[in-house]
């Protein structure tokens, strides 16, 4: 179990390496230097030049590539230019932990909803209630999440004014605000992801329920209930933490959408803001705290599923 | 005369799929008495396991249906019954072990937990170290060795042999009064199949369950059975004590397979096979079932027009053909 934990982790870094080279070749070597960026079109070669300097841009590649790397590994994310020397670190990451709030909010609920309803969509297959499951996941599946967060807001903020229209509120300054602020981007992201999840846990619990030991425990005359949400579930429950972890991490990394709607300030709104202002040094760094939470998520899955599957850690 | 543990009459079962109907098993009799041991010989798709599946109403419903029949299990009939109550016989009265060891015990689930389920389900006011007791004492009953530590493991940690054993201990774990084995032996490796099978009757003989043994290996039958129904397209085709079966077969179809079981005396060069394949479930031949693949009734019109029916042929011994009396003729010259 250590030697799988190293392992893996061992992994996470590996993965991790790759990330940070990548995002350092995608800065560096496309047209348009960092320099450029952060001025303009208009700036004088004099300013121009300096800034260089500044960045250290004229070093050969391969120092900047190393100093990039020793600076990652110290944890020193620099400052940003565009932001007045702010450390980047104090913007991103109270960000990312407004992201991981609404990601986490979203997926606790999708996971409440789902899991109850796909199982009993699967055991009460071609009745009424899965017929319902089934026009509620296929509705999540196609509707965008633009359309859907537009929707809540066209009706539980302006024609039913009960909700304010996005915005953020720090959850110590005021409770209630920040909590109402949060329901209409939680609704929305829970709502597709929970088509998607409702229908994962339809698909596993019917295959799942179809195999031989299920049989056993029927024969071994259990009750329909142990042999449903035990036997059963145990086994249709091991794919569904997976499925669990990898919507979470696409949704850290992919709230960008919803977080404009919403005027939500985490990592997504300040990726989309430092585009327009052209902080490269922020969205750099933004591109690899999302990569990070991402392996992180797929660390902590895997470890979750070696525990739930007996037969993952020794193999 | 005895009152049969259980008899079964007239049993038929479809399957309505989407697009075809099978007929799994129709018209089906038979019965057995305290302690007796009956086999059940087919190939594949001839309706054995669906037959016995039904009587515990183990079978999908939908698609399954159980379109007619009786199954009487002391005298009650299990058919009707619902879910909960059939509850109470199932793993109680009638246990079953299935063919594959290797994917009826939960992947994810200890074995010993498993075993103390079976007990607990039956006996939920009993202590869980009594059932923790009764399961290491289970296990060793069927021969798996250090049963105290093999409580504690998954079914991955056991080998194909041993958990068939273990199935086989939560069968008997509550001594039930009919053991139904199906295949037990099938997927295991041919050194291990001895073994099983010794251990099945050992159980059996400790606890003294009547027991169906559902096979395709006729072999494997004379050694353990007392009667021996023989299945085709989910029919009876032959019925009657091991010996006679063996000794004087009177259908057609029975006289194929003892035919097709190689033997040690005669070497012969190449090994009979019957003729065409098993019939497509969801188109059988009219008439006699068998008739295409017939040494006998392949032309005859009453072969193809007429299903017969199963009839007395004397000591307890029943067929289902037209034309037994040539059968038992031609058994005697091909000399099996």
């Amino acid at each position: 179990m250590t030697r799988y934990v190293a392992r893996r982790l061992l992994h996470g870094i590996l993965v991790m390496w790759i990330v940070s080279t990548a995002v350092f070749v995608i800065f560096r070597l496309v047209p348009g230097d960092p320099a450029a960026m952060t001025l303009g079109f208009d700036a004088s070669p004099e300013d121009y030049e300096a800034l260089r300097e500044e960045l250290g841009l004229n070093d050969p590649i391969h120092v900047q590539y190393l100093r990039w790397m020793g600076n990652l590994a110290r944890g020193d994310f620099g400052k940003s230019i565009t932001h007045g020397y702010a450390e980047v670190s104090s913007l991103v990451f109270p960000a990312l932990g407004r992201t991981l709030e609404l990601a986490a909010l979203s997926i606790l609920l999708a996971v409440i909803v789902a899991v109850p309803l796909g199982m009993i969509s699967a055991i009460r297959e071609g009745t009424w209630v899965d017929h319902i499951a089934r026009v509620f996941t296929t509705l999540g599946f196609s509707m965008p999440t633009y359309v859907m967060g537009i929707g809540l807001l066209i009706l539980l903020a302006e024609v039913f004014p009960l909700l304010p229209p996005g915005g953020y509120v720090p959850f110590g300054e005021d409770p209630v605000k920040h909590l109402s602020q949060l329901i209409m981007p939680v609704l929305t992201i829970a709502s597709v992801t929970a088509a998607r999840l409702t229908r994962f846990m339809r698909a596993g619990m019917l295959e799942v329920l179809s195999a031989d030991y299920v049989r056993t425990a029927r024969a071994k005359g259990l009750t329909e209930r142990r042999v449903n949400y035990w036997h059963a579930f145990r086994n249709a429950a091991i794919p569904l933490v997976t499925e669990v972890g990898v919507n979470f991490g696409l949704l850290v990394g992919g709230m960008v959408v919803i977080e404009q709607i919403f005027i939500w300030p985490g990592l997504g709104w300040l990726m989309i803001q430092s585009i327009l202002t052209r902080a490269f040094d922020v969205v750099q760094i933004a591109v690899l705290v999302s990569a990070a939470t991402f392996v992180i998520v797929n660390l902590l899955v895997d470890l979750t599923y070696s525990w739930l599957d007996p037969r993952i850690a020794r193999s | 005369m005895q009152v049969p543990l259980l008899t079964v009459e007239n049993l038929s079962v479809r399957f309505n799929m989407p697009d075809q109907v099978i007929n799994a098993v129709n018209g089906v009799s038979f019965s057995l008495n305290t302690g007796e041991t009956l086999g059940i010989v087919g190939e594949s798709g001839s309706g054995k396991t669906v037959t016995v599946l039904s009587i515990l109403g183990l079978i999908p419903k939908p698609p399954g249906e159980i379109t007619g029949g009786r199954a009487l299990f002391e005298g009650q009939d299990l058919l009707p019954l619902s879910t909960e109550a059939l509850r109470s016989i199932r793993g109680q009265e009638i246990s079953m072990v299935f063919q594959d060891p290797m994917t009826s015990l939960n992947p994810v689930i200890k074995v010993g937990e498993q075993l103390r389920e079976a007990l607990w389900t039956h006996n939920p006011s009993d202590s869980r170290s009594n059932h923790r007791r009764r399961g290491v004492e289970l296990l060793d009953m069927v021969g798996i060795p250090q049963p105290e530590r093999r409580y504690n493991q998954f079914p991955h940690e056991y080998s194909g042999g041993m958990r068939q054993r273990a199935m086989i201990a939560m069968a008997m774990a509550n001594r039930p009064k009919l053991l139904i084995a199906d295949e037990p032996t099938t997927a295991l490796d041919v050194t291990i199949q001895a073994q099983v099978i010794e251990t099945l009757k050992a159980a059996r003989q400790e606890t003294g369950a009547a027991s169906i043994l559902i096979t395709h290996d006729l072999g494997l039958v004379s050694q353990i059975a007392d009667r021996v129904i023989v299945m085709y397209a989910g029919r009876i085709m032959e019925e009657g004590r091991i010996g006679d079966i063996f000794s004087r077969p009177r259908h057609p179809y029975t006289i194929s397979l003892l035919a097709s079981i190689p033997s040690i005396q005669q070497r012969r060069t190449k090994l009979y096979s019957i003729p065409g394949q098993p019939p497509d479930m969801a188109n059988v031949p009219p008439g006699c079932p068998f008739h295409p693949r017939c040494a006998i009734g392949g032309d005859r019109s009453a072969c193809r027009s007429d299903s017969p029916s199963l009839l007395d042929v004397g000591a307890g011994q029943r067929a289902a053909c037209h034309f037994t009396d040539e059968a038992a003729i031609w058994a005697r010259e091909r000399g099996t």
